[in-house]
């Protein structure tokens, strides 16, 4: 059987990923799943410069999911590089990169850090957190700012580029084509959808930043059309994200025209979501008698 | 740490609305710590859908003599610990475990103080078995329990039963002293029964506000001090970065609860309105 999938030149030995923020530096997660099982790991968010992220509480949960403010937290792109890249690069895992910056100079300040740096095999920018002003959301729900970082961070690094879309805008599909015009080699989305939570008791938001992103099962109908929407109008590969929690609704991406797909929040609740999803995509395929997965993409039938 | 499907022992109302859990999950026992908690996968439909964190209650012995049991005591406060009370005997539950560091417990400490407020009392129990087996210097364990009501003062007997002296303050009065557990840590330092300096430990488990008092009382006391400090929580493993709380500065800003804590030394918490969960 074939699970193996090629995402705009990162060779992937099955569809299933780790989705930025839930897998932490992938370290977190090893005691549950072999990471180098799996297609790929994504890492954190990494910036430039050292981030503190928002103050708590970051995160609570909604009917059927959750909404999470954590700002960005994180090392820093030389704290990564030093400290988090070397247990990766050991395990064995085929390493995505995920970075966002507060400019266009910064994102292609970091893609050029990473360019330098071996054992990465690409990057995915985020173009589209909605928990901070300059983390990405004002490049990724505009067509013409979405292009314009794009088109930089490729001209600062030759590692295969996967955009990663924002859901809090009025046409994905037009922000698809403007980075897939600007050189982007693969797309995935999507990130989480902006929200709140309210405590009718203290009349307070339940968290500390007001808004936050949406994640988990409860986003899942969203997310798959949207992955359909931007498979049909784009040529490069499509990473299906959002509610993901088992083989089924992996599988459901596939067809809806998703190459690979990411696991995010399902990480919480089962930290082998992972694995047992893979397994799980296989023993469809063995049913189904399906030999390669690359046959199964994209097969949404209208009868 | 594990994952893995427990059964249940038994599930028993012990106060109106707190509950004790004893689990079967000799992977757990055998490596807790006074101090760690466990994730409890309260369902497995989608709604809920996070785990929920308890702390270890107890970690007891089987009839072989290994330790192969942990108790939790829990509050009915939402809908996860609601679909908890209605567990049963020989029911599976699926467990993440044991997490976090627990209460560093130095061998040479003469005094402890353990201060809880409700369903704080929750990880003194085992803290109390622990301190009693492991100091053999020690002259005095006593408890300073809070609680709204009588119905919210738990374990007072078990404790009592390990030898360990126990005062309670309830905020309606119906048992012992009428007002908060801090006004009997006051009296307990002012009476001046220990020995201050560094074979005096105190022990902290409960609401933030309380936290944040008994963390200025006992700094001005220079008497050294953990507290086991709850947040909101996903993961569990240290990658969501979402239960952190924030300390007096000098490196990270943040600190994961779940990684890093639960028990922290009271000094390196920043008490502001947005600490922990509120
Ligand atoms: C390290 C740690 C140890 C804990 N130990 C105990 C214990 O031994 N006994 C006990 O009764 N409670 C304990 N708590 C609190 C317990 O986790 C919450 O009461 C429980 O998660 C509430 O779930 P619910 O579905 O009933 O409530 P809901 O309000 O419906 O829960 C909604 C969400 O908020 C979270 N949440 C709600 N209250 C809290 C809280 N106080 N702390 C953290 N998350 C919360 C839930 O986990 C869930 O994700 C502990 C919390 C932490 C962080
Ligand atoms: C706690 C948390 C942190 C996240 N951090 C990032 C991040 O740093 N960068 C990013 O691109 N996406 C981040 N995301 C978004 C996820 O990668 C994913 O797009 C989203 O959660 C939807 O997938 P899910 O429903 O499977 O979780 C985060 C999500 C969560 C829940
Ligand atoms: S709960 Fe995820 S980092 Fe602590």
């Amino acid at each position: 059987m074939d699970l193996s999938v090629n995402i705009g030149g990162i060779q992937l030995k099955n569809p299933v990923m780790t989705a930025s923020g839930t897998f932490g530096y992938g370290e977190e997660y090893a005691p549950y799943v072999g990471l180098d099982k799996l297609g790929a790991i994504v890492v954190k968010g990494i910036s430039l410069k050292p981030r503190p992220g928002n103050p708590p509480p970051r995160i609570v949960e909604t009917t059927g999911g959750m909404l999470n403010s954590i700002g960005l937290e994180n090392i820093g792109v030389d704290r990564f590089i030093g400290e988090k890249l070397p247990y990766l690069i050991d395990s064995g895992a085929t390493i995505i990169v995920n970075i966002f910056g507060s400019s266009i100079e910064e994102y292609g300040d970091v893609a050029n850090k990473l360019d330098d740096t071996h054992g990465i095999s690409g990057l995915e920018i985020n173009i589209s957190c909605p928990n901070v002003k300059e983390g990405g959301i004002i490049f990724g729900s505009d067509p013409h700012m979405a292009f314009e970082v794009v088109n930089f961070v490729r001209q600062s690094t030759k590692l295969p580029l996967i955009i990663k879309l924002s859901p809090n805008v009025t046409d994905i599909a037009e922000i698809a084509r403007s980075v897939q015009d600007a050189g982007a080699d693969a797309l995935s989305l999507i990130n989480t959808i902006k929200g709140m939570a309210i405590d009718i008791e203290t009349k307070t938001p339940k968290l500390a930043n007001i808004t936050g992103g949406l994640s988990g099962p409860a986003i899942k109908p969203i997310a798959l059309r949207m992955v359909w929407e931007v498979a049909r109008v784009t040529k490069i590969p499509v990473i299906g994200i959002g509610g993901i929690m088992n083989a089924y609704d992996a599988l459901e991406f596939i067809i809806a025209g998703a190459s690979a797909i990411q696991v995010g929040t399902a990480n919480f609740v089962n930290p082998k979501a992972t694995v047992d999803i893979l397994s799980g995509i296989e023993k469809y395929l063995s049913d189904h008698r399906i030999g390669d997965i690359k046959s199964l993409i994209g097969t949404l039938s209208r009868e | 740490m594990h994952q893995m499907l427990s059964k249940i022992l038994f599930n028993i109302e012990v106060s109106p609305t707190y509950y004790k859990m004893g689990i079967d999950c000799p992977e757990i026992a055998s490596r807790a710590a006074p101090g760690q908690f466990i994730m409890v996968r309260v369902s497995n439909q989608l709604d809920p859908l996070l785990r929920r964190p308890f702390v270890i209650h107890r970690i007891q012995r089987a009839n072989t003599g290994s330790y192969s049991q942990v108790e939790i005591l829990y509050k009915i406060v939402g809908k996860g610990t609601e679909i908890m009370s209605e567990m049963k005997e020989y029911d599976d539950i699926d467990l993440l475990g044991p997490v976090g560091n627990g209460y560093k417990i130095d061998n040479n400490i003469r005094t402890a103080v353990l201060v809880g407020g409700g369903i704080g009392a929750a990880p003194l129990l085992s803290l109390a078995e622990r301190i009693i087996s492991q100091c053999s210097k020690l002259k005095s364990l006593i408890l300073l329990l809070g609680g709204k009501g009588r119905a919210d003062v738990l374990c007072v007997e078990e404790f009592e039963r390990l030898g360990v002296e126990v005062r309670v303050a309830t905020e309606d009065g119906s048992l012992e002293h009428r007002g908060l557990v801090v006004d009997l840590l006051l009296d307990y330092l002012e009476s001046g029964d220990y020995s201050p300096g560094s074979s005096t430990h105190c022990f902290a488990c409960g609401p933030d506000t309380m936290l944040k008092e008994v963390s200025k009382i006992i700094a001005e006391k220079g008497i050294s001090c953990q507290i086991s400090l709850e947040s909101r929580m996903a993961c569990a493993v240290g990658a969501c970065l979402g239960c952190v709380v924030r300390t007096k500065a000098g490196g990270d800003v943040y600190k994961k609860v779940c990684k890093d804590g639960p028990v922290f030394d009271s000094n390196e918490i920043f008490w502001d309105e947005s600490t922990t969960i509120g």
